[in-house]
């Protein structure tokens, strides 16, 4: 096993933890951070994987990922406030108008 | 200055503009003075083209719609033919627009009506100045248009609402007929200005496809008929008498229905090289201009006379214009866009003083409280009769001169008609002059002559701007036909020998008859036409006589004959109880009988279907985010799993 299976297994577990989050929490706070989670597992394995390599790319991806993550957290964090400022508590399956 | 033809179009169009978008912030009488003015100026416009244009050229040849070998361009032609047009329906046109600020004035809608007319000869005039068949049928259809609007210009009377519907469908019969005609002339040819279509191998080459050049002429034939009021799609005109006056005199009589002899000539290379087309026209336009002058003879209503004469006059140039006598139609076209729009507003200054009576049997002895009036109906009956010196006479003695009565056959007439044909078409003309004078003085009589009816007592005055236009009118009809004096002189056809002696006429196979001969005089003919119109008068007089002397009316016509005409051989009785019932029957049977079918397998199959279908799909949208993004991460593992094989089984 080398370096670059342990890395990979611990970015894959991660990215398990954070979907899981995603899908079975019900607090946006806590899906987010879940989000954040699986990007950042994915960002592990984009430098495992430049390491390994001895390539850029990974890396350079892993600054495009933080950038999108940020303006994301930056996007969701202002519909949850706006959220809970429409009714007290803040809990995705209050959303659901999009229903058929 | 050929240009000047794009002024000829573009003043009316910039009158109908300002007067139907600024109308309301115009007086009535501004209104009608741009609308004046705009005729006026386009008028004088198409005198400078006249002077300046030389050979006739096109002008303005921007492109309009480009695809392939498919070329229009929004070209506008200037020659002889597209300025004598011109400056009949300018001329006219001013005259009559001047006479419909006086008939008109008190009207409501007062400046709609001025747009529409307006616009009537903005359409007209791009008509007659295309230089190619698309822009021809822009006109075309435009024309249709207006004449729609105008004859239901009284739209709180169902009769002319109907009567505009009727001339509108009839119209449209005719705009597909036409546009069925340009189709197989660019199928065959290629092209679509009349300058190429008329020079193209297909058409002058030395072995050429008749079929295609017969089926070419018939359809736009068919468009010719309908504008034109012939046989069989005549039956919109008397009805479009409902419009206003004028509009009768403008686009009744004296230019819109003259269309259809324009395009005979215009595209007389088409025409003149078709062999079935050659004879059926004349014949078609002898069986109309019998056909309408026998149903003008018990007619009451003063302008269905004069509908029924214009349809019978359209016959006449018909005649000429298919056999390829073109001068000969188009000076019957110029004097009778004079005589029949002096008759038409003379029945308007009528109807006008009567207060809205149109039928005859209701005036009588109104010759002393209109002497305006009865001469100048007097000067217009005379020259319709083809009386000498009048200008009727001259251009319809053109007209029959092309046909020797006797069956010897004009020798200028190689192609289409036989001696027999030619013999049979010219008799129908000698009995239709017969007929016209007698109908045309029956109307003077019951009108002019006679007792005073009861409610003729207080007359409405002729105003000054209906009367100006009158002796206009009344010097052209008796002097508008010395242009051409048989044997002397022919200043209408030395002005016309600019086209007609291009190659493109003069390759015709009946070149020789396009201009009346000059040499001599067909004195068989004339004596002929002369001796029937003369005895018109007097049956006329003598049946009438006693209106005439005074007496009370005894005539008692033969009245299953006379129904029978009055309701015009009961043609459009049959129309309706064939063609329009057809329509309606099939409408009955799609309403009653497909519709419930329908109804069902729509609403229950369709709607049902998509209605279940739906309902179990809607199920999936539940609005939990957590599910979507369960089906987001399980789509995404699908994928990797599939990824994941393809990339093991390399």
């Amino acid at each position: 096993m080398t370096n670059i299976s342990f890395t990979l297994i611990i970015s894959a577990l991660v990215f398990v933890i954070g979907a899981a989050g995603v899908l079975l929490r019900r607090n946006p706070l806590v899906q987010f951070m879940s989000i954040e989670l699986m990007l950042n597992s994915v960002n592990l394995a984009f430098i495992s994987f430049a390491g390994n390599f001895g390539t850029a790319e990974g890396q350079v991806f892993v600054l495009l990922v933080l950038t999108v993550a940020a303006a994301e957290a930056v996007v969701g964090l202002g519909i949850i406030v706006g959220m809970f400022r429409r009714r007290d508590r803040v809990d995705v399956d209050d959303i659901h108008l999009m229903e058929g | 200055m050929a240009e000047a033809i794009g002024l000829v179009v573009l003043f009316p169009l910039l009158g109908f503009l300002l007067v139907a978008l600024f109308g309301p912030r115009l007086s009535e009488r501004s209104a009608a003075m741009v609308a004046c003015a705009a005729v006026g100026l386009a008028f004088v416009a198409a005198m400078v083209a006249t002077v300046g244009m030389g050979d006739g050229k096109s002008v303005f040849n921007y492109d309009w719609t480009v695809a392939g070998s498919w070329r229009v361009s929004f070209g506008l032609l200037a020659d002889q033919l597209s300025v004598f047009m011109a400056l009949i329906v300018t001329g006219v046109g001013f005259l009559i627009h001047v006479y419909a600020v006086g008939y008109m004035s008190g009207e409501e809608n007062y400046r709609r009506f001025f747009a529409y007319l307006n616009l009537f000869v903005f359409a007209m005039l791009l008509l007659v100045t295309a230089d190619n068949f698309v822009l021809l049928l822009v006109g075309w259809a435009g024309v249709g248009l207006a004449s729609f609007l105008l004859i239901g210009f009284y739209t709180d009377r169902p009769s002319a609402v109907a009567a505009a519907r009727k001339a509108f469908i009839i119209n449209t019969i005719g705009d597909v007929g036409l546009l069925l005609g340009i189709f197989v002339i660019f199928a065959n040819t290629g092209a679509i200005s009349y300058a190429r279509v008329f020079a193209s191998p297909q058409l002058t080459g030395a072995t050429v496809d008749h079929n295609w050049i017969n089926l070419a002429a018939f359809f736009l034939f068919v468009g010719c008929a309908a504008k034109s009021a012939q046989l069989p799609l005549h039956t919109w005109l008397p009805d479009a008498m409902e419009g206003p006056t004028p509009v009768s005199a403008l686009i009744h009589a004296a230019t819109m229905v003259t269309a259809g002899v324009y395009l005979v000539v215009r595209a007389g290379p088409i025409f003149g090289r078709s062999d079935v087309m050659s004879i059926v026209i004349p014949l078609l336009g002898a069986a109309t201009a019998i056909y309408a002058a026998s149903c003008a003879l018990a007619q009451t209503d003063l302008k269905r006379v004069l509908a029924y004469s214009t349809m019978s006059q359209l016959g006449y140039m018909f005649m000429a214009a298919g056999t390829g006598a073109y001068q000969a139609a188009l000076f019957h076209l110029m004097t009778h866009a004079f005589f029949k729009a002096l008759l038409f507003l003379t029945a308007g200054a009528v109807i006008h003083g009567l207060g809205g009576e149109q039928d005859m049997r209701k005036m009588g002895g109104l010759g002393r409280q209109m002497p305006l009036a009865r001469v100048t109906f007097l000067i217009g009956a005379l020259a319709i009769s083809g009386i000498p010196l009048f200008a009727g006479f001259f251009s319809k003695e053109a007209i029959l001169g092309t046909f020797p009565l006797l069956g010897d056959g004009n020798p200028g007439i190689a192609y289409g008609l036989g001696a027999g044909g030619q013999a049979l078409v010219g008799w129908v003309g000698v009995v239709t002059a017969l007929l016209t004078s007698f109908y045309m003085f029956r109307a003077y009589f019951m009108v002019f002559e006679g007792r005073p009816a009861e409610h003729t007592a207080h007359l409405h005055p002729t105003g000054q701007a209906m009367s100006i236009p009158l002796m206009v009118l009344g010097l052209l009809s008796t002097v508008g036909g010395l242009v051409m004096f048989p044997g002397l002189w022919n200043i209408f056809g030395d002005f016309f020998n600019r086209v007609f002696t291009t190659p493109l006429y003069q390759s015709l196979p009946n070149a020789k008859i396009i201009a009346p001969p000059t040499d001599g005089l067909e004195v068989t003919n004339l004596l002929f036409a002369l001796g029937a119109g003369v005895l018109g008068i007097v049956f006329a007089g003598l049946a009438y006589q006693r209106v005439w002397l005074n007496r009370p009316t005894t005539i008692e016509p033969i009245r299953g004959a006379q129904n029978f005409l009055l309701n015009a051989w009961f043609i459009d009785a049959l129309y309706n109880q064939t063609i329009a019932a057809g329509f309606k029957g099939l409408g009955t049977l799609i309403v009653r009988g497909i519709e419930p079918v329908q109804q069902v397998l729509v609403d229950r199959g369709i709607g049902g279907g998509i209605w279940a279908g739906s309902r179990g799909v809607r199920r999936t949208e539940t609005g939990y985010v957590r599910n979507y993004a369960l089906v987001m991460m399980l789509g995404v593992v699908a994928i990797l799993i599939y990824v994941a094989i393809v990339g093991l089984q390399r």
